[in-house]
């Protein structure tokens, strides 16, 4: 009796631990590399002050108390959702099989109202990018605890990736209600942004900002202030914002990637590739590659370039050994520097799982580097259809008008482009130029 | 209605060996797909992995790092224009060799040692890099780095520290430490590596990768040397099949710990023979097949199993020294390749003396007719046993071709016994395994031939009527016949499992 009870007391002392930093701090779910391409803010994968160092504590001890207690569902889903938390912050994918083996054993456990598994589920699901089933688990785990702040993050993340938009502003609205907290404060900032209300966003952010003491926190919230800065050219803030994330979180991928694009727009090509060579170095996502390829190309080294975008082919080779479907960034690497077929094929399979407007502007691309531009404008309106403001969407879309003889519209999308944030980027923005002119400048 | 159904026509009965089979088919091959297989899978650490191991020992005079990377496929890309210097489109072993030493000179400079609070320099000693299959057709890159720090005096109680200084990545990070002829007396890394020196990541739900950087030690000159650790040291690792079990890693733990006394030389020469023993009754090796060749003989003599010992012991022991000088010279190439052709010979030597003995027992049923064979127990008619041949040659044979594998554990033995400067001790306990080994041999001999003996007995009690005295006749002249011929097959398995290994 009495050893259970002392069970039951760290049990639930492990769980409250873990529980409560995750839930209060849980991060975005989806993985940004196309809108940080894009030049638009983030949805970062973030992280909520989960912070590095707390977390892998947190997980040694769930491990102790599941090896003493394996039949303890709780803190089975408990330590899906650390794994899940952990494979987000290293960026280490060795997590996500065992994060779902964990959870299984939990569901296994204790298969009816185990929302905490199923919301585990949810989160995992969203990381490997299948939004479908993401939202699918964050329904369900909803139905049994319809005020879990983990469930209606996963939830609004799913809406948001699958292009519901206007479901994911009544769930981001009925969340704020019930949990407001910086993990909603930055889903309702993403949401506005998406619908072009870019100031109330930032109102947003900086009041999230406000409460943010946790370093981790701070790191998140900073870098999505300074990626909405990014977005409309503001260099200065923009570079404020990374270095104050950097500050807190020296280790923050995603500062250091804004970082680097900062220093790319104000010229400095040498200490923009430094950055970027270091970022590759930790983290060889092909959406880093591509942008370190890109600045090599600015800079003329044929050599380099080619370095880059073959390891870009090595890892979509391998996702495609995975069974890992070709996603968006498979789409809008191979249409700008990759194969055309292989760029429309991915685009189309993305197309076909989700509908967000980053998807659109995707196929929009690809079907125009196909030289199919009558059906790319039709998906470069959908891609604006929001009234989100990105200027690589605007550079898309003028580009595909130029391609139909679409003078002056044409003109209109690359001003906007350009007014909006002239450095989105260092290969493309000059492009963006020379195409103005050569159609007789702003309009 | 059921009727119907029973006469119906049932093609799946008729064909059910056929599913049989093909089950088996399938089950092959799926074995086959799964071996295959292993090469292809995923990396477990995932691909974009840099995993770093550093075994550390502390020696008098050195710290020696044995550090090791295994770069999953993407790294392997990220490094492939560092490597391919010619721009050739592929990597040839002296690019490689180029890249290993460059990239060990780098892993040494991320290396932070300290003896005493006072930096140290590391020093690369030996640099290799091998490609190995990775997934989807892309290679993976193993680095084996030899780091040296030079480690002037240090005191009792001298405190070491290690840091990798290596960027963040995602991967496995690895330390361990152990003393040789130094004792740690504080250390906050493990002995032993978890993944085996990153060639096996634990996949358990409940373990997390290690992501161990630094290491500190307290250290006092003094204690026992290292021994060649099993399956650890570039060398005996790769020397030997996977052998060396539980109990002789022990027993070799045990030698190295304790001063040699008489009584402990004496006790430790007892367990060698019996771990040679229980070594012959572990499954696999030539028992069965000595056990067959003793039905085949009938009643065999006690010079025959003497002889049989004998021959078994000195081949093996031979055997092992010949290996363990090979291992001791540093040569671990030879010992690898020879270990599979000295099965396949062995299994050959056995298919050999079977068709002798085949040959011999189908010729003695052929004109042997006319003789008796049911004695009682106790007489021996030597006229009947005269056109067997020499059964002493083949007796060597038998037991040259038991003794011929060296025994794995054997051969830790010995060289963990070398390692401690004891050479001659380790002679001493492979003799005394090889002995065991044949004494095992050789009981399974003898019950064999005893409980033959013991049946024979049985029949010539029941079977006073002729149809007895029948079944003993056929008895005596078909038993030697599928004896010599199931060890034939049994020579041939062992040979053909010898084989692939050998060519492969």
């Amino acid at each position: 009796m009495r050893r259970a009870l002392t069970v039951a007391v760290t049990g639930s002392l492990a769980i409250a631990l873990v529980l409560g930093a995750a839930v209060a701090l849980g991060p975005r779910s989806s993985q940004g590399t196309s809108r940080e391409r894009a030049g638009a803010p983030v949805t970062a994968e973030a992280v909520g002050g989960l912070a590095t160092a707390t977390l892998p504590a947190a997980i040694a001890g769930l491990q102790g108390h599941l090896r003493a207690q394996p039949r303890d569902a709780a803190g089975w889903a408990t330590l899906g959702v650390a794994y899940v938390e952990q494979a987000r912050l290293s960026a280490d994918p060795t997590y996500y099989p065992k994060a779902q083996g964990v959870l299984d054993r939990s569901l296994q456990l204790a298969p009816t109202d185990n929302d905490a598994a199923l919301a585990g589920m949810g989160a995992l699901a969203a990381a490997r990018h299948d939004f479908a089933a993401a939202l699918q688990f964050a329904d369900r785990a909803l139905t049994i605890n319809p005020y879990g702040s983990r469930e209606n993050a996963v939830r609004i993340d799913a809406l948001v990736e699958l292009g519901r938009y206007s479901e994911a502003m009544a769930a981001v609205r009925r969340a704020d209600a019930a949990q407001p907290g910086i993990p909603i404060f930055t889903r309702v900032a993403y949401v506005l942004e998406l619908q072009g209300r870019t100031a109330e966003a930032e109102r947003v952010l900086e009041r999230a900002m406000e409460s943010a003491t946790d370093p981790g926190d701070v790191a998140y919230v900073a870098t999505q202030l300074g990626e909405l800065a990014w977005s409309r050219g503001d260099l200065r803030t923009a570079w404020r914002d990374y270095q104050t994330a950097l500050r807190a979180d020296p280790a923050y991928l995603l500062a250091l990637d804004g970082r680097a694009r900062v220093l790319a727009a104000r010229g400095d090509l040498a200490a923009a590739i430094r950055d970027r060579q270091s970022l590759v170095s930790r983290l060889p996502l092909p959406a880093y590659l591509t942008a370190l390829g890109e600045l090599y190309e600015a800079q003329g080294r044929k050599d380099q370039v080619r370095q880059q975008y073959d390891v870009v082919d090595t890892s979509i080779r391998i996702a495609r050994a995975n069974g890992v479907t070709t996603d968006l960034e498979t789409a809008l690497f191979a249409a700008d520097h990759g194969d055309r077929a292989t760029a429309l094929r991915a685009a189309r399979a993305e197309r076909a799982r989700r509908d967000s407007v980053q998807v659109d502007d995707a196929l929009a691309w690809a079907l125009h580097v196909n030289g199919r531009d009558r059906e790319a404008i039709a998906q470069a309106r959908q891609a604006a259809r929001t009234g989100y403001r990105n200027a690589m969407f605007l550079y898309h879309r003028g580009m595909i008008e130029r391609a139909l003889g679409l003078r002056s519209e044409a003109r209109r999308s690359l001003a906007a482009a350009l007014d909006l944030n002239p450095y989105f980027s260092p290969l493309l923005a000059p492009r963006a130029r020379a195409a103005l002119a050569d159609l007789g400048g702003r309009p | 209605m059921s009727r119907r159904l029973a006469r119906q026509p049932r093609p799946w009965a008729v064909s059910r060996r056929l599913v049989r089979r093909l089950v088996l088919a399938l089950a092959l091959g799926a074995a086959f797909v799964a071996l295959a297989a292993t090469a292809a899978a995923a990396h477990p650490l995932g691909n974009f992995s840099v995993n770093r191991y550093d075994g550390l020992v502390v020696s008098p005079g050195e710290l020696r790092v044995d550090h090791v990377q295994d770069l999953a496929e993407i790294p392997t890309a990220q490094a492939k224009p560092g490597i391919d210097t010619d721009r050739d489109g592929s990597a040839s072993a002296a690019e490689l060799a180029g890249w290993a030493r460059r990239a060990c000179a780098r892993s040494a400079g991320d290396l932070a040692i300290s003896l005493d609070g006072r930096a140290v320099p590391a020093a690369v000693r030996s640099a290799t890099a091998q490609l190995h299959a990775g997934q989807a057709g892309l290679p993976t890159l193993r680095l084996e780095c030899g780091i040296v720090a030079e480690l002037p005096g240090p005191r009792a109680g001298s405190v070491i520290e290690l840091r990798d200084r290596a960027p963040v990545q995602p991967g496995w990070r690895e330390i361990t430490a152990r003393g040789d002829r130094m004792t740690l007396l504080a250390s906050d890394v493990p002995r032993a590596s978890r993944s085996d020196r990153l060639a096996s990541y634990p996949r358990d739900m409940l373990s997390t990768p290690a992501d161990q950087r630094e290491a500190a030690l307290r250290v006092r000159p003094g204690g026992p040397p290292l021994r060649a650790p099993v399956g650890r040291a570039p060398g005996v690792g790769q020397v030997l099949p996977r052998g060396a079990d539980r109990l002789t890693d022990a027993f070799t733990a045990l030698i190295a710990r304790r001063e040699l006394t008489p009584g402990f030389g004496a006790l430790a020469v007892v367990v060698a023979m019996a771990l040679g023993a229980l070594h012959a009754l572990a499954p696999g090796h030539g028992k069965t097949i000595m056990a067959a060749y003793a039905a085949s003989r009938g009643r065999r003599s006690r010079r025959e199993v003497l002889a049989l010992g004998a021959t078994v012991t000195l081949t093996h022991t031979a055997g092992v020294l010949t290996l363990g000088l090979l291992v001791a010279t540093g040569s671990t190439l030879a010992p690898a390749a020879a270990i599979p052709w000295l099965a396949v010979a062995s299994g050959t030597l056995v298919a050999v003396t079977g068709l002798t003995l085949l040959r011999r027992s189908l010729r003695r049923t052929g004109h042997a007719s006319g003789h008796d064979h049911d004695h009682g127990s106790g007489h021996d008619h030597r006229h009947s046993h005269r056109n067997e041949g020499p059964r002493r040659g083949s007796v060597v044979l038998m037991g040259f071709a038991g003794g011929l594998v060296p025994s794995p554990s054997a051969v830790v033995v010995l060289v963990g016994a070398t390692a401690l400067g004891q050479a001659w001790f380790g002679v001493a306990l492979v003799l005394a395994y090889g002995t065991g080994l044949a004494l095992t041999l050789a009981l399974v001999g003898v019950l064999l031939a005893g409980s033959g003996q013991w049946l024979a007995r049985r029949m010539l009690w029941t079977g006073s009527s002729g149809a007895g005295r029948w079944i003993r006749r056929v008895a005596t002249r078909t038993v030697p016949v599928g004896a010599a011929a199931l060890v034939v097959a049994l020579g041939l398995g062992l040979a053909l499992r010898g084989l692939p290994a050998a060519l492969g």
